[in-house]
C-alpha cells in the first residue's frame, strides 16, 4: 500500500465568538484578533496542508458553530477549499451538531475536489485515481440532535485500501460533551476502518493509537477560559504498512490561560501588581509567540483582602493590565479577574467563637452538609433563574446542588464583609 | 471598690464635712428634703471624674467656705487604700491620689483603673442615678451601656446594615419586574443583539437571492456580448474595404508605370552615389602619394647630415661615474688638513686627563679598570650601610638624652603629688559605711510618711471615739441611768501625753514613750468598751457593738503608729539624732553629702600619686634602655667603617675615600675612555679620506690614458678641470647620437606612408573599372544614364509594394490578398458608406443594452461583496457572548448577594432566640423578680434600633414603651442590675449610689427592688440617699447590716 499523509481537523466553529469576555473596549486590533481567530486557525490549517503537501484535509464536524451558520463562515470555508483544490489537495467534510445538514446554507459551489457527506453514510476513494489506495467513510448529522450511534452504520459501508471513518460522534459517557453519536471504544472496533477521524470533544486526545486509530484532534481554537493551551490539528502518516504516526500542528492564533496570584504574605499593594505582572510575563513566555487571553484568580489569605475586596479594585488592576499588556504586538487580554480572596483570620476559632459570626459560620457549615437545607436555600434563586425572560439565558446555569456547595464559600465571605 | 470615707472642704452647702468609716453593705444616707443629699451625689461624681470642664466655679460653689472640693478615702477590691483629693480654685485644679501604705502619689490613669476604666458617661447612667435618671431609656441608650445592651460588640453589632447592604446589592442587579436592574440592562441589550442577528439572517436570503440574479445577469451579458462582437466584425470589414479601395487603386496605376520601364538583369545598388565615391577616393590617394615621397626625401637628408665621438661614448660610464665622484673628490681634498687638526687636539685631550687620574694611569690600566654596575652596585650599598649605621647612632644619641630628661621629670611629679596628698583632710566614713548610712536614710524618710498617715488615720479614729462617747453621753432618755466613768479617759489621756512626750524627747525615749503611750490608751479603751461598769438597764447590742469595733481599731491605729515609731528609731539610730523629723533627717543627708564629696577627693589623690609613680619608674627604666642602646650602635658603626677601608685598598684607591668620593674617581675613568675612543675614531677618518683621493686620481689616470689625454696626477686641480672636460665632450657625444636616431626612424615612417599610398592609389582606380563594368557600362557617363533608368523603376517597384502592404493590412484574419483585390473589384466605394452607417447604428444599440446589464451586475456584485465582507454578524456574537457573560456574572453576584443575607437572615433569628447579651438575661431575672414575675422575656430584638421588648404573663410581647412608668423604671433599674453585674464580671465592682429610686414602686416592688439591692450589695457597695424614713426602713428590714448615716444635722 502507498503511504497517505492527511490532516485531520475538527470543531473549527467558524466565527464562533469567545466566550465569557466581559472586559469593556478593547483595542480594536485585540478585537479583531479575537473576532477573527477561529478564521486564522482555519488560514492556518490550509497553509500546513499546503506547507506539508498532504493529500487531504478531512473535517470532523463542527465547521461552523451554529446551525444559522454565518455567511462569512460559509464563504471562508470554502476559500479554504478552494485554495486545497488549487493546490491539488483534496478535502472531506462531514458536519456535526452545530452545523446539521438541515441549517441554512448559501448558495455556494464546493470545488471539485471537495467531498461533504451527507445524511446517509457513504464510502469515498480517498484518491479518486487509485481507489485501491484507500477509502473515506462518513456521514454528517441530518439535525441538531442525533442520539443514534451512528458508528454502527459504518460497518456496512465497501471500503478498499486504508478505511477513514470520517464521524462527528461523543465516545465514552464522561467527556464533557453533550451525549450526540454516543459509542464506545468498542463501538469502533472491528467495524473494517482503520483510522477513526473524530469530531466533537474539544480536547485532543488519541483513544487508541492504531488498530484502529482512534483521534480526537480537539477544536482548531479555543474560546473560552476552559480551553486552554495548544488547539490545531494532527498530521497523519499512513505507512506502507498501514502504521499511523501523528503530529500534531498548532492552529489557534490565541491561547487561553489562567494566571494565579496569591496575596499570602503581603504586605503592600505594589507587591501583588508586581506578583501580577510576573505572572502574567510567564503566560506571555508560555504562549510561544501567540495572543494570550487569560483570566486572573487573586486568591489566598493575607493583609490584602481588604484592598481586593474594595469596590474598583480589581477594576483598576484590569485597566492596567490591559493598557499595559494589551496594546503590545504580542497581546495578552485579561478577561476577568475573579478575586478570591479571603481575610487573614482564624475561621476555626471564628467558628468557636459564642457570637454571632460563631453561630453564622456554624449555620453555613451546616447548610453545606444538609442537602435539604442547601435545596431549601438554593430555592431563593429560582426568582432569577426561574424568571420568565432572564431564564431564556440562566436556565442552563442554575445552580447544581455540588455548585451551590461551592457558591456558599463565597457566600461566607460575603457575609463577613458584611458584618465587618 | 468601696468608699471608706469622704471629707468635703467646700462643695454646695457642704463645708469641712466628714461622713465615714462607710463600712457596711449598704449605707443609707438619710436626711430631709434639702439635706444635700444630691450635692452628695454630684460630690461623689465630681470626686471620681473631676469637674466639669467649663465654668467649674458655678459647679456646686463652696456656698459656707472652704477649699473648692475635698477628699475621699477608698479602697479597691484587694483592700489596697488609696487617697482622692480634688480641689479647685481659679489657678485651675489640682487632683492627688496617692496610696495609702506609701504615700506615693499615682499617676491620674490609676483612679481610671481603680474605676475599672468605667466612663463618666457609664458610671453615671449605671452606677450613681437618680429618679430622674430612672424615668426614661435616656442614658442606657448611650455609648457603653447601650452597646452591652443592644448587642453590640458581641459580633452582631453589623447585622442590620450588613442586611441592608446585601439588600441593596440585590435590588440593583435584579427585581422581578424592575426595569433598571442590571439583569433588566443586559437583557435589554440582549435582545437588541438578538434582533440584530436576525436581521443579518436575512442578509443572508438577499445573498443567496443576488448570486441567482448575477448569474442570469451574466449570461445575458454573455449572449449580447456575442451579438456586439458579431456586429465588430462586420463594421470591421466594411471599413477595411473603405479604406484599402484608394490604395487598390493606386496599385494598379503602379503595375501599368512599372511596365513601361526597362527591366535590368542586375545593375549596382546606389551605383551613382557610389561611383561619385570612388572618383573621390581616386583622387585623394593620388594627392597623399605625392606628399609622402616628398616626407622621404627630407628624411634621408637629415639622416645623413649628423657626427659622433664613438671614443668618448663608449667610455661613457666611467666618465659618469668620476663625474659623480667629483663632487667627494674636491670635498676630501678640503676636508683632509681640518681631520689632521682635530686629531691633534685629541691626543692632547687624552693627555690631560691621563694626567688627571694619576701618575700611574696609562692607557692600559684605564683600558681595564672595572666601574661595572654590579661595581656601583656595591659602592651605593656600602653608601647605603654606611648613611644608615650613622643615622641609627645619632638618633639614639637623641633619645638617649630625652629620655634621661623625662625620668628627671617624672621624679620631680612624684614628689609634687606625694605633697598634695599629704594637704588633704583625711574622711571619717569609708565608702561601705557612707552607701549603708545613705540607704538607712532613705529607709527612715519612707518610715517617716507611713508613721505621719498612721497619726491621720489614729487622729481621725480618736475623733470617732469622741463622738461616739459624747453620743452616749448625751443618749439619757434612751441609757437614763448609766454612770460615767472617768478612768478610761484618764488612762487614755495618761498614754497620748505619754507618745507625745516620746516623739519630742526623741531618741530611745521615743520607743518608751510609744509603749507606755500604746499601754496606757489600750488600757483605758479596753475598760471604757468592755465592762467598765454596770449599767442601769441592758442598753441594746446593736447600739454597743459599733463602739466597740470603733475601739478595736482605734487600738490597732496607735499600735500600728508606735510600731512605725519603733522601726524608725531603730532605723535612725546609728546617726545619734536628738529628734526624728524631716529637717532633721534633711541635716543629715547634707552632711553624709560632705563626707562622701571629702571621700571622692581623698580616693581622687591617691589615684593620681599612683599613676604618678608608676610613670616616674616607666620612664627610668626607658633611659637606662636608651644609653645601652647608643653605645651598640657606635661600635657597629665602627666596624662598618674599617671593612669600607679595606675593600677600597684591595681596588688600588685612597682607603680615605668615601663612597660617595669614589664615584667621582667613576666619573674620570670614563671621560678618559671616551677621549681614547675620539682619538682613534679621528685617526681612522683621516686615513680614509687620503684613501679616496687616490682612488679617484688613478682613476681619472687610467681613462685619460685609453682616450690618449695627457694629464699631471700631482695637480689635484688640474685632474678636476679634466674630468669636467671628459663629461662635457661626452654630453655632446649623447646629444649627436640621439639626434642621428631620431633621423633614422623618420625617413623609416616615410617610406611606409609612401608604399601605403601607392596601394590605395592603385586600389581606386581599381574599384571605379569594377563598378563600370558592374553596370555593364565602359564610361562613367553611360553608367549615369543607366543609373537614372535603374532607381525610377525601383521607387516604382517600392510604391508597388507598399501599396500591397497596406491592402495586406487590411486584410482580415484569414483572407488572403487577392481574396481582398477580388472584393475590392467588386465593390462600390458608395454601397459600402452606406452599410457602414447601417452597422454603427446597430452596435450602439447593442453597446447601451451591455451597458446597462453590466451596471446592474456590478451593483449586485458590489452588494454580494459588501456581504461577503460583512463581520457585523460577527461582532454581534461576540457582543451577544460579553453580554451573556455579564448577564451570567450578574445572577452569580445576585445570586450570593441573596444567599448571604437568607443565611444572615436565619442566623438572626437563631440569635435573638438563643443568644441575648449577658446584660439582657441578667436583667430579665431581676426585672421578673420586681415585677413579681409579671413580666418575662426580656429581649433585645435585631433590626429595631433601641428597641427591648418583654413578654406579659399572658404571652403579650410588649415594647418597653408600652408598659407603666413604674414598670418602665423597674425595667430601667434591673437593665442596671444586669449593666452592673456585667461590668463587674469583666472589670471591678464601683459603688452603686442612688437617689430615691424606688420612690415610684408600690411596696411590693419596692421591696423586691431593696432585696435586689441587698442581693447586689454581696459583691457592690450600695449608697443609698433617702428623705423617706419608709425607705431608710425598708433597707434596714431587707438587709439589717445596713448603716445608717443621717445627713443635714450638721448645717
Amino acid at each position: 500500500m502507498a503511504p497517505i499523509r492527511f490532516v485531520h481537523a475538527a470543531d473549527l466553529h467558524l466565527d464562533s465568538p469567545f466566550v465569557g469576555l466581559h472586559a469593556r473596549n478593547p483595542p480594536e486590533r485585540v478585537a479583531k484578533t479575537l473576532r477573527d481567530a477561529t478564521f486564522s486557525a482555519y488560514d492556518n490549517i490550509i497553509n500546513l496542508c499546503i506547507e506539508e503537501g498532504v493529500e487531504a484535509l478531512l473535517v470532523a464536524g463542527d465547521v461552523y458553530d451554529g446551525a444559522d451558520r454565518s455567511l462569512r463562515a460559509q464563504l471562508e470555508f470554502f476559500a479554504g477549499l478552494r485554495r486545497l483544490d488549487a493546490h491539488g489537495i483534496r478535502s472531506f467534510v462531514c458536519h456535526g451538531n452545530h452545523d446539521p445538514l438541515d441549517g441554512w446554507q448559501a448558495r455556494l459551489t464546493a470545488p471539485a475536489g471537495c467531498h461533504q457527506f451527507g445524511a446517509r453514510v457513504e464510502a469515498v476513494p480517498f484518491d479518486p485515481s487509485q481507489p485501491e489506495r484507500g477509502t473515506v467513510v462518513g456521514v454528517s448529522y441530518p439535525k441538531r440532535d442525533v442520539t443514534e450511534n451512528l458508528a454502527v452504520r459504518f460497518r456496512a459501508a465497501p471500503k478498499q485500501g486504508f478505511a477513514i471513518g470520517l464521524l462527528h460522534c461523543n465516545v465514552g459517557t464522561d467527556t464533557g460533551h453533550l451525549p450526540y453519536a454516543p459509542c464506545s471504544i468498542e463501538d469502533l472496533v472491528g467495524i473494517g476502518i482503520d483510522y477513526w477521524a473524530l469530531g466533537h470533544v474539544h480536547t485532543r486526545q488519541v483513544l487508541r493509537p492504531q488498530s484502529p486509530a482512534i483521534v480526537y484532534p480537539g477544536n482548531t481554537q479555543g474560546r473560552h477560559v476552559n480551553e486552554q493551551g495548544a488547539r490545531g490539528v494532527y498530521v497523519a502518516d499512513v505507512g506502507e504498512d498501514g502504521a499511523v504516526a501523528l503530529t500534531f500542528h498548532e492552529s489557534g492564533p490565541v491561547r487561553w490561560d489562567t494566571a494565579v496570584v496569591s496575596v499570602a504574605g503581603m504586605q503592600t499593594e505594589q507587591q501583588l501588581l508586581d506578583a501580577i505582572d510576573r505572572a502574567v510575563g510567564k503566560l506571555l513566555e508560555a504562549a510561544g509567540g501567540r495572543d494570550l487571553v487569560y483570566r486572573l484568580r487573586i486568591e489566598g489569605r493575607g493583609e490584602l483582602h481588604d484592598s481586593v475586596r474594595r469596590n474598583g479594585f480589581t477594576d483598576g488592576i484590569e485597566e492596567r493590565l490591559n493598557a499595559e499588556w494589551g496594546d503590545a504586538s504580542q497581546f495578552a487580554w485579561c478577561e476577568r479577574i475573579e478575586a478570591a480572596t479571603s481575610a487573614d483570620f482564624d475561621r476555626a476559632a471564628l467558628r468557636d467563637a459564642p457570637d454571632f459570626t460563631g453561630d453564622l459560620l456554624r449555620l453555613i457549615d451546616s447548610v453545606r452538609a444538609d442537602p435539604t437545607r442547601l435545596e431549601r436555600i438554593g430555592s431563593q434563586l429560582l426568582a432569577l433563574y426561574g424568571h420568565a425572560r432572564a431564564g431564556r439565558y440562566l436556565k442552563a446555569e442554575a445552580l447544581t446542588e455540588a455548585e451551590l456547595v461551592a457558591a456558599l464559600d463565597e457566600v461566607e465571605t460575603a457575609c463577613l464583609e458584611a458584618l465587618a | 471598690m468601696r468608699i471608706i470615707n469622704l471629707h468635703i472642704d467646700g462643695f454646695g452647702h457642704f463645708a469641712d464635712t466628714d461622713y465615714g468609716p462607710i463600712e457596711a453593705p449598704i449605707t443609707v444616707f438619710y436626711g430631709p428634703n434639702e439635706a444635700g443629699k444630691s450635692t452628695l451625689l454630684a460630690f461623689l461624681r465630681t470626686m471620681f471624674f473631676g469637674f466639669p470642664p467649663t465654668k467649674r466655679d458655678a459647679f456646686y460653689p463652696p456656698l459656707r467656705g472652704g477649699a473648692h472640693g475635698g477628699r475621699i478615702f477608698l479602697e479597691d477590691d484587694g483592700g489596697g487604700g488609696y487617697h482622692v483629693a480634688l480641689s479647685e480654685s481659679n489657678k485651675g485644679v489640682v487632683a492627688r491620689l496617692s496610696r495609702v501604705a506609701s504615700a506615693d502619689q499615682l499617676d491620674p490613669q490609676a483612679l481610671d483603673r481603680l474605676l475599672g476604666h468605667a466612663s463618666k458617661g457609664m458610671f453615671e447612667s449605671v452606677f450613681a442615678f437618680n429618679l430622674a435618671d430612672l424615668e426614661k431609656l435616656g442614658p442606657l441608650g448611650k455609648g457603653d451601656a447601650s452597646r452591652q445592651i443592644y448587642s453590640a460588640g458581641m459580633g452582631a453589632a453589623k447585622v442590620p446594615s450588613a442586611l441592608t447592604g446585601l439588600q441593596k446589592r440585590q435590588d440593583e442587579l435584579f427585581k422581578p419586574g424592575g426595569s433598571n436592574q442590571e439583569v433588566a440592562r443586559l437583557l435589554n441589550e440582549l435582545d437588541a443583539v438578538e434582533r440584530e442577528l436576525r436581521e443579518s439572517a436575512n442578509g443572508a436570503t438577499r445573498f443567496a437571492d443576488l448570486t441567482e440574479h448575477l448569474a442570469k445577469t451574466e449570461a445575458e451579458i454573455r449572449d449580447l456580448t456575442a451579438t456586439a462582437k458579431d456586429v465588430d466584425l462586420l463594421v470591421r470589414r466594411t471599413e477595411r474595404l473603405r479604406a484599402a479601395f484608394d490604395d487598390w487603386v493606386e496599385g494598379q496605376a503602379l503595375e501599368g508605370e512599372l511596365a513601361g520601364l526597362p527591366e535590368r538583369a542586375s545593375f549596382p545598388v546606389d551605383g551613382l552615389n557610389r561611383l561619385a565615391a570612388l572618383e573621390e577616393r581616386a583622387r585623394q590617394a593620388s594627392e597623399q602619394l605625392a606628399d609622402r615621397t616628398e616626407d622621404a626625401s627630407k628624411a634621408q637628408t637629415a639622416l645623413e647630415a649628423g657626427a659622433i665621438d664613438r671614443a668618448v661614448l663608449e667610455n661613457a660610464g666611467e666618465i659618469d661615474r668620476l663625474r659623480r665622484g667629483r663632487q667627494g673628490f674636491d670635498a676630501s681634498v678640503a676636508d683632509a688638513p681640518k681631520r689632521a687638526s682635530e686629531l691633534r687636539q685629541l691626543r692632547e685631550e687624552l693627555e690631560e686627563a691621563l694626567r688627571g687620574l694619576g701618575q700611574d694611569w696609562d692607557l692600559a690600566r684605564l683600558d681595564t679598570f672595572d666601574e661595572s654596575i654590579p661595581v656601583q652596585a656595591e659602592i651605593n650599598a656600602w653608601d647605603v650601610r654606611l648613611r644608615d649605621a650613622e643615622r641609627l647612632y645619632h638618633a639614639a644619641e637623641g633619645e638617649a638624652g630625652q629620655a634621661e630628661k623625662d625620668a628627671q621629670r617624672a621624679a620631680g611629679a612624684r614628689a609634687a603629688e606625694e605633697d598634695r596628698l599629704g594637704a588633704l583632710e583625711p574622711s571619717r566614713l569609708t565608702e561601705v559605711e557612707l552607701d549603708d548610712h545613705r540607704r538607712r536614710l532613705l529607709r527612715c524618710r519612707g518610715l517617716l510618711d507611713e508613721r505621719r498617715i498612721a497619726g491621720m488615720k489614729r487622729e481621725s479614729l480618736e475623733a470617732q471615739a469622741d463622738d461616739a462617747e459624747r453620743t452616749i453621753g448625751s443618749a439619757p432618755a434612751v441609757y437614763p441611768n448609766a454612770p460615767r466613768s472617768m478612768l478610761p479617759f484618764v488612762l487614755g489621756g495618761g498614754g497620748l501625753i505619754a507618745i507625745l512626750a516620746g516623739l519630742l524627747l526623741g531618741g530611745t525615749a521615743i520607743v518608751l514613750g510609744v509603749l507606755l503611750g500604746v499601754m496606757l490608751l489600750g488600757a483605758g479603751v479596753a475598760l471604757y468598751f468592755g465592762n467598765p461598769q454596770p449599767r442601769a438597764t441592758q442598753q441594746p447590742a446593736a447600739e454597743a457593738r459599733p463602739a466597740a469595733k470603733l475601739a478595736q481599731q482605734l487600738a490597732a491605729a496607735v499600735s500600728a503608729e508606735a510600731e512605725l515609731t519603733e522601726r524608725l528609731s531603730a532605723e535612725a539610730a546609728v546617726f545619734r539624732l536628738t529628734r526624728l523629723d524631716r529637717e532633721a533627717f534633711d541635716d543629715r543627708e547634707a552632711r553624709l553629702n560632705t563626707e562622701a564629696s571629702l571621700l571622692r577627693e581623698v580616693q581622687h589623690q591617691e589615684q593620681r600619686l599612683q599613676d604618678a609613680a608608676k610613670n616616674e619608674g616607666t620612664l627610668a627604666t626607658h633611659a637606662v634602655e636608651a644609653q645601652a642602646t647608643l653605645e651598640r650602635l657606635g661600635t657597629e658603626l665602627d666596624a662598618l667603617r674599617r671593612e669600607w677601608q679595606s675593600w677600597l685598598t684591595a681596588r688600588g684607591l685612597d682607603p680615605g675615600l668615601m663612597p660617595a668620593t669614589v664615584g667621582a674617581v667613576f666619573v674620570q675613568v670614563t671621560s678618559g675612555r671616551k677621549s681614547a675612543r675620539a682619538v682613534a675614531d679621528a685617526e681612522h677618518r683621516l686615513e680614509r679620506i687620503e684613501a679616496d683621493i687616490d682612488e679617484f686620481v688613478a682613476a681619472v689616470q687610467a681613462l685619460c690614458a685609453r682616450l690618449g689625454i695627457p694629464v699631471d696626477t700631482a695637480d689635484r686641480r688640474r685632474v678636476a678641470r679634466v674630468v669636467d672636460e671628459l663629461a662635457d665632450r661626452m654630453d655632446e657625444a649623447k646629444r649627436a647620437d640621439a639626434a642621428g636616431k631620431q633621423a633614422q626612424l623618420a625617413l623609416d615612417e616615410a617610406t611606409t606612408r609612401l608604399q601605403r599610398a601607392t596601394r590605395a592609389d592603385a586600389d581606386a582606380r581599381d574599384e571605379v573599372a569594377a563598378l563600370l563594368g558592374a553596370g555593364g557600362c565602359s564610361e562613367a557617363e553611360e553608367f549615369r544614364r543607366a543609373a537614372q533608368d535603374d532607381g525610377r523603376r525601383a521607387v516604382v517597384v517600392e510604391r508597388l509594394r507598399d501599396c500591397n502592404e497596406r491592402l495586406q493590412r487590411h486584410c482580415a484574419h484569414g483572407t488572403t490578398i487577392e481574396g481582398l483585390k477580388a472584393e475590392l473589384a467588386a465593390a462600390d466605394p458608395v454601397a459600402l458608406e452606406q452599410e457602414l452607417a447601417d452597422l454603427a447604428e446597430r452596435a450602439a444599440t447593442v453597446k447601451d443594452e451591455l451597458g446597462r446589464l453590466q451596471q446592474a451586475f456590478g451593483q449586485v456584485s458590489n452588494e454580494l461583496s459588501t456581504l461577503r465582507n460583512q463581520e457585523k454578524t460577527s461582532s454581534l456574537r461576540a457582543d451577544r457572548e460579553r453580554l451573556k457573560a455579564s448577564l451570567s456574572e450578574a445572577a452569580h453576584q445576585w445570586s450570593i448577594a441573596t444567599l448571604a443575607r437568607g443565611l444572615l437572615l436565619e442566623a438572626q433569628a437563631t440569635y435573638e432566640k438563643e443568644r441575648q447579651p449577658g446584660v439582657i438575661k441578667q436583667a430579665d431575672a431581676v426585672f421578673s423578680a420586681i415585677t413579681g414575675g409579671r413580666y418575662h422575656g426580656l429581649m433585645s430584638p435585631f433590626g429595631g434600633g433601641q428597641r427591648l421588648t418583654v413578654v406579659d404573663r399572658d404571652g403579650t410581647t410588649k415594647d418597653a414603651e408600652q408598659l407603666s412608668t413604674g414598670t418602665q423604671q423597674a425595667l430601667y433599674l434591673a437593665l442596671r442590675f444586669g449593666l452592673i453585674r456585667e461590668f463587674g464580671t469583666n472589670s471591678v465592682h464601683l459603688p452603686v449610689i442612688v437617689d430615691e429610686v424606688l420612690v415610684n414602686f408600690d411596696a411590693h416592688r419596692a421591696r423586691r427592688a431593696a432585696e435586689g439591692f441587698a442581693e447586689l450589695s454581696k459583691t457592690n457597695q450600695v449608697l443609698v440617699f433617702t428623705c423617706h424614713e419608709s425607705m431608710r426602713d425598708l433597707f434596714l428590714q431587707v438587709a439589717p447590716m445596713t448603716q445608717v448615716i443621717e445627713i443635714g444635722g450638721e448645717r
